[in-house]
């Protein structure tokens, strides 16, 4: 048969172009007819699906606070170290904790006690200062100013003390002193540094054996031989024995202690960041920082700060708190509110860094357990809970609060898995006050719907 | 053509052929248009889905908030209130889009209206809402 056909057209070949015509004419019905057929069995799917989808609202409940936000990497240790734990086990009140230590500050600036003495006043001695012998202020020989600290000696032999004023080195592991002191003519054992230890008087240097030509000569020694870490630490320059001819001089005295040092003190920094997504800025009524906590020293109080990013420091200025909270050797409780000036301490992206500090140092090494460190938000929102009992993930649209003179819409984008639920906060919605509905409706189209008061 | 015209015997199979050919292709044509044409209308009503996600009685007023969530564009041609046709706020809804549609109804309170909203492709939408007591 196909065969004649085609003899027939090799010998008429008037026929073909008709056919080829209505072929492809045929063919192009079929693919719109097929596209309608495919579009029919698309759309039958959607209403399928939309059948298969059992989504509730199982519970609507207002909520004034969000959950808690805790570090999520190492704490950074400033002043101390950590002993035991991690930063996880700060995440929840439970049995674990992270320990930290106390150590003593070595990283603060340094104090002076003496700050560039060059003997220019109009009183002699200095207040503060004392001298025997022949210490006289004199501008014979200065390095800095009009005037020096002279000694002249004598037939004879003269001897004499400069000595300076007390000074608290009680807090400090470092004195620093530094001066210049002038040559004329000294011989060893002639002109010598004392230091004060609280009960003695202790020669440190015979000047002469360190430098021993004449003229001005730079002075300077870290002091860290403990003995001398006395509230009552004093400094004297001890001219011995001088004769005729012979000066010793001193000027432009700095004497400094290393600050902070001695004293045992725990600083340490977490990062929080708020999940601006559930809980915009612009909902926010204020933030809370939360602590618990366990000291084994009751004589020191602890205090809770935070970085405020407008003055770039970190501070409680503004907390409902500012007194700090005294241990009790047990696990205690300690929270501050940021009050209205939160803002402040929490940076656009919702960051805000905490840090948690003792008073001052002091000589006793503290142990501090930390079980729990937190913040949250104050808000005044509202909690869904979303449970989808169907066989496909149903995507939520729109969300509606109504009550008799209030219907509320809200856009939400919210997936909640097969068999799963999910708890929805809505900060910008607060439930009315007597009996409502809550609606929620799907992308397919499916609405569930929720009354409470 | 002068050849032609000396010899019509030529002419009429020509002819023939072209307009056999041209009845053909015009046939075809109009079978392919009339095709796309139904097919077409038929493929955008079963594209369209639509709901009212909430019903909201206000004064002489009764507010339908319409979410589309089918496949095509849909507008809004009529809405019933007991099967009687309303003046209303006229809507047009691109796909996953949503509007109020607000009908002027003078509505007494706790009382069952029948609402129906018709798109232009005939799609009806009808249920039943009580008014607020």
């Amino acid at each position: 048969m196909w065969t004649i056909t085609c003899r027939r057209l090799r010998k008429d070949r008037r026929g073909v172009s008709n056919i080829i015509v209505v072929v492809l004419s045929l063919l192009i019905v079929l693919a719109i007819v097929s596209n309608i057929v495919l579009w029919n069995y698309e759309m039958n799917q959607l209403d399928w699906e939309k059948m298969r989808e059992e989504v509730s609202i199982t519970n609507v409940e207002s909520v004034t606070n969000s959950s808690w936000f805790n570090v999520q990497k190492e704490y950074t240790v400033n002043t101390g170290s950590i002993t035991g734990g991690t930063y996880v086990d700060t995440k929840a009140v439970d049995g674990s904790f992270e320990s930290f230590i106390e150590e003593v500050d070595s990283g603060s600036s340094n104090v002076t006690l003496i700050d560039t003495e060059s003997f220019e006043e109009y009183w002699w001695p200095p207040f503060g200062w004392s001298e025997t012998g022949n210490w006289a202020k004199e501008s014979d020989y200065v390095i800095d100013g009009s005037y020096s600290a002279d000694f002249d000696g004598w037939s004879g032999g003269r001897s004499g003390y400069l000595t300076s004023p007390i000074m608290d080195c009680s807090d400090t592991d470092t004195i620093y002193v530094d001066f210049w002191w002038y040559d004329s003519g000294l011989s060893n054992n002639e002109f010598l540094i004392e230091f004060y230890d609280g009960h003695t008087w202790d020669t440190y240097q015979d000047l002469n054996q360190l430098e021993s030509g004449n003229g001005w000569h730079h002075y300077t020694e870290a002091v860290t031989d403990s003995q001398y870490f006395v509230s009552n630490f004093q400094v004297r320059w001890r001219a011995n024995g001088l004769g005729r001819g012979i000066t010793g001089c001193v000027d432009l005295v700095n004497i400094k202690k290393s600050a902070g040092s001695g004293l045992y003190s725990l600083d340490f920094t977490g990062q929080f960041n708020i999940d601006l997504s559930t809980y915009p800025l612009e909902y926010i009524q204020t933030v809370e920082l939360q602590l618990r906590y366990r000291a084994d020293d009751l004589a020191e109080n602890w205090y809770l700060k935070a970085h405020n990013w407008t003055a770039s420091a970190y501070s409680d200025i503004g907390f409902n708190s500012t007194m700090g909270h005294t241990p009790t050797m047990g696990w205690d409780d300690y929270a501050v509110n940021l009050t209205d000036v939160w803002q402040s301490y929490v940076n656009s992206n919702g960051t805000i860094s905490v840090k948690f500090v003792d008073q001052n140092g002091d000589s006793d090494q503290t142990s501090v357990d930390i079980d729990f460190l937190g913040v949250r938000v104050k808000i005044d929102g509202t909690k869904f809970t979303f449970e989808n009992d169907g066989g496909l993930t149903v995507h939520l649209v729109s969300l509606w609060v109504i009550n008799s003179t209030s219907h509320q819409r809200y856009d939400v984008n919210v997936f909640v898995n097969s068999a799963g639920a999910r708890n929805y906060i809505r900060c910008d919605a607060s439930l009315p006050t007597g009996s409502y509905t809550v609606k929620v409706v799907t992308e397919r189209g499916n609405t569930a719907v929720y009354s409470g008061s | 053509m002068k050849k032609l015209w000396r010899n019509r015997r030529g002419v009429t199979p020509v002819l023939s052929s072209l307009l056999l050919t041209v009845i053909a292709v015009a046939g075809m044509s109009i079978a392919v248009t009339a095709t796309y044409v139904i097919t077409d209308g038929l493929h955008d009503n079963m594209g369209e889905r639509d709901i009212v996600e909430d019903v909201w009685f206000t004064d002489n007023q009764v507010s339908l908030y319409v979410r589309n969530v089918g496949r095509v564009l849909i507008e809004i041609d009529a809405v019933y209130v007991n099967s009687v046709s309303q003046s209303f706020s006229p809507l047009e809804l691109e796909q996953d889009k949503h509007g109020w549609v607000n009908v002027t109804y003078n509505w007494n309170a706790d009382t069952a209206y029948e609402i129906k909203i018709v798109t232009k492709r005939g799609t009806q939408l009808v249920d039943y809402y009580m008014s607020p007591s």
